[in-house]
């Protein structure tokens, strides 16, 4: 089930997160012994979640800063999110 | 049977036991997927009791300043160091016999909370698989199943990626498990696991207290059919293979020692471990003789 | 009373990985410096070492940690106590001698103090050329040694062996700190290489590992290109240098780290982390993959040197 625009996210606290260069990150859950690495997007959107914010918002302010049509950023962002929400690096949160 | 599940299982066999096939077994039954796992990527591995970086991660020494005496009489705290941390049951790979430290303790510690699944083979067979694994000759194989000195991973001039594991000789490497009263072991025949593999790993499972219903026993089963594991091996590879001529997985039967060893070689095996061989159910080609 | 019952016990100095060391056990493995007017970073004492820690908050089968001082214990051989990344001190058992003592001091008990400063440090060996440094990482006996001394005979000079120190500087930039120590290698490897006149004592008496005295030993800290850990080929696993992807590449670092369940028990975790972030921020990591036998180590130092020039 993919998220809806109105979707809230919030980030997952538990994950310990760090810079790598200008535009990547890592990010890594202790628990889980896992480990993850975001691109560009993906690391601006981690950004962004610094406060929640909805699927809109995201779409709207990547659309802003990437250049990208609105209609191409809403099916990757979709994905993206989707994708971090699998491997519980974001929540969804309840409505 | 245990009554509560021990923290650690020591999966003990000699080599060439079907030890691996063992652990496929318990990845594919802890991985519950759709599809048989991936060999090269089990799921849920145990590690084994001859790591070396688990070894130094655990006792922060540089194993290469330790020789083997010492280490072994580190082992047991190493291990009743593993026990304590396990999170939930842990099935470890083994094969070393169960042996005597030169400090006077097992090998394995005193650690309360372990038990052990011995898996053991017709030496007959072992010697032809350690001889297609090592690249060795016959007569090299049939003595490391012979000798009660034989051991692995014993460089003089150089560093083996395991630690040194005592072997025994088959029989010594046997009786060593089965006759010790520390850890509650429960024996597994690989041709019996061969011939009816859904319900002596069900027996296995049972003896460790690890609940697995028949559904997921029958799955694990059929994703670890030695059909597949080879086609697996085939198409990407084992990394437990050593052997350039020859795969890791190579015929999966029993009593193929019949086609490949000399009548001189069975008597020698025989000579060396007929008694146990007696005790575990494994006809014997030779008779005593008596000498003149 | 004669005065030769007051003999002060010969001091010997060291720079070892970035730090001035003055150690009452001569350090073998170890190359000698001038000692300097200033105090020393580390001293390394005999003394009376116990056998436990009182209110130890972790323990394993051979150590107790108690806040910022580490005890670790030899059985039957030697016992340590390490305080601060600033003091060691250690107490030998009868008939261990103090030449076999050098090794673990300079291996297992440096590196904790290591960890106690806040160090970066990783379980591999490092050569430098071009004013720039690659770190070869790898299990126990996976050879990085020998492929270190190899290259050093190719034309790279020494930096580090076994204990490897990733230190940033001013701009965040990972730099190898050179080590001050000796390779340590297997007697095989020694004769392969042609190094036997430069082949000093044996870490352990009648053991065939030996320490070697490096030909050029780099003297600066230098600028870590890249990270390559080392595989043996095998049918599984092709030969081949590969990148590893920013979450492998982090996973492995954690992972050749030294003694990394220590590192993981004295450093927080965000710490390391950003740590670590910053090597990968200017440096990448290499799985490479290569036959063993030394009948293959020219080629791989060959290919080590024609990637470490494409990297630019």
């Amino acid at each position: 089930m993919s998220v809806g625009l109105d979707t809230t996210l919030n980030r997952n606290d538990e994950l310990l997160h760090a810079s790598v260069g200008a535009e990547e990150c890592v990010m890594m859950s202790i628990e889980a012994g896992s480990y993850y690495g975001l691109n560009a997007v993906g690391s601006r959107i981690w950004e962004l979640l610094e406060s929640p914010k909805t699927v809109g918002q995201l779409c709207r302010q990547i659309c802003e800063e990437f250049e990208v049509d609105a209609q191409t950023c809403e099916a990757a962002v979709v994905i993206f999110v989707d994708d971090l929400i699998k491997n519980r690096i974001v929540h969804a949160a309840e409505s | 049977m245990m009554s509560e599940p021990a923290k650690i299982i020591w999966l003990a066999s000699f080599p060439k036991s079907g030890n691996t096939w063992f652990r496929i077994l318990l990845a594919n039954l802890a991985a519950g997927e759709a599809g048989p796992s991936d060999i090269n990527d089990l799921y849920e591995q145990g590690g084994s009791a001859c790591n070396r970086w688990e070894f130094e991660s655990l006792t922060m020494l540089d194993s290469a300043l330790l020789s083997y005496d010492e280490i072994d009489c580190l082992r047991p705290l190493v291990y009743e160091a593993m026990t304590a941390e396990a999170v939930g049951q842990r099935w470890v790979k083994v094969h070393d016999a169960y042996t005597i430290t030169p400090s006077g303790e097992p090998l394995f510690g005193r650690g309360l909370s372990c038990a052990a699944v011995y898996v053991v083979r017709d030496p007959r067979d072992v010697a032809v698989s350690l001889a297609f694994h090592h690249s060795t000759t016959l007569d090299a194989a049939v003595r490391l199943v012979n000798s009660p000195d034989g051991v692995y991973c014993e460089s003089r001039d150089g560093q083996d990626r395991q630690l040194r594991q005592r072997l025994a000789g088959w029989s010594g490497h046997v009786t060593s498990w089965l006759d010790q009263t520390e850890v509650p072991v429960h024996v597994v025949r690989y041709e019996d696991l061969l011939a009816a593999p859904a319900r002596h790993f069900a027996a296995a499972l049972k003896f460790a207290a690890r609940p697995a219903t028949e559904a997921e026993i029958e799955r694990a089963v059929r994703f670890a059919d030695f059909a597949e594991l080879q086609r697996q091996e085939n198409e990407k590879g084992f990394m437990e293979r050593i052997s350039r001529t020859t795969p890791f997985f190579r015929s999966g039967r029993a009593e193929g020692w019949r086609e490949m060893l000399s009548a001189e070689q069975v008597a020698a095996i025989e000579r060396c471990n007929g008694a146990v061989m007696a005790r575990l159910g494994y006809g014997l080609e030779t008779t005593c003789r008596r000498t003149a | 009373m004669s005065s030769a019952v007051f003999k002060r016990s010969p001091m010997y100095h060291y720079f070892i990985s970035g730090l001035h060391v003055s150690s009452e056990l001569e350090l073998r493995g170890a190359i000698p410096r001038e000692p300097r007017g200033e105090t020393d970073d580390v001293s390394i004492r005999r003394g009376s070492v116990p056998l436990a820690l009182d209110g130890a908050t972790a323990t394993g089968p051979t150590w107790d940690l108690a806040g910022d001082i580490f005890l670790l214990r030899v059985p039957r051989l030697i016992r340590f106590r390490i305080e601060a990344g600033r003091d060691i001190v250690f107490e030998t058992e009868p008939g261990f001698a103090d030449c076999d003592a050098a090794g673990f001091v300079l291996g297992t008990a440096f590196g904790i103090l290591l960890h106690q400063r806040g160090s970066l440090v990783l379980h591999g060996s490092a050569v430098a050329k071009d004013g720039r440094s690659i770190a070869i990482c790898g299990y126990s006996g996976a050879g990085k040694s020998t492929l270190a001394a190899a290259l050093c005979g190719d034309g790279c000079s020494f930096v580090a062996d076994d204990i490897c120190v990733v230190g940033l500087d001013g701009r965040q930039r990972p730099m190898i700190l050179p080590d001050g120590r000796h390779l340590k290698l297997w007697k095989e490897s020694i004769d392969h290489l042609g190094l036997a006149e430069r082949r000093g004592r044996a870490v352990r008496e009648s053991f065939a590992k030996y320490y070697v005295d490096p030909p050029d030993p780099h003297a600066q800290p230098s600028p870590l290109s890249a990270v390559y850990v080392l595989r043996e080929a095998r049918p599984s696993l092709k030969e081949g240098v590969e990148r590893l992807s920013l979450p492998d590449a982090m996973r492995t670092l954690d992972h050749e780290a030294y003694r990394p369940r220590f590192r993981a028990k004295l450093q927080p975790r965000p710490q390391t982390m950003a740590h670590v972030a910053a090597v990968l921020s200017r440096a990448k990591v290499f799985r490479l993959v290569r036959p063993r036998g030394f009948e293959h180590l020219q080629d791989t130092v060959a290919a080590v040197q024609a990637h470490w020039d494409s990297l630019g």
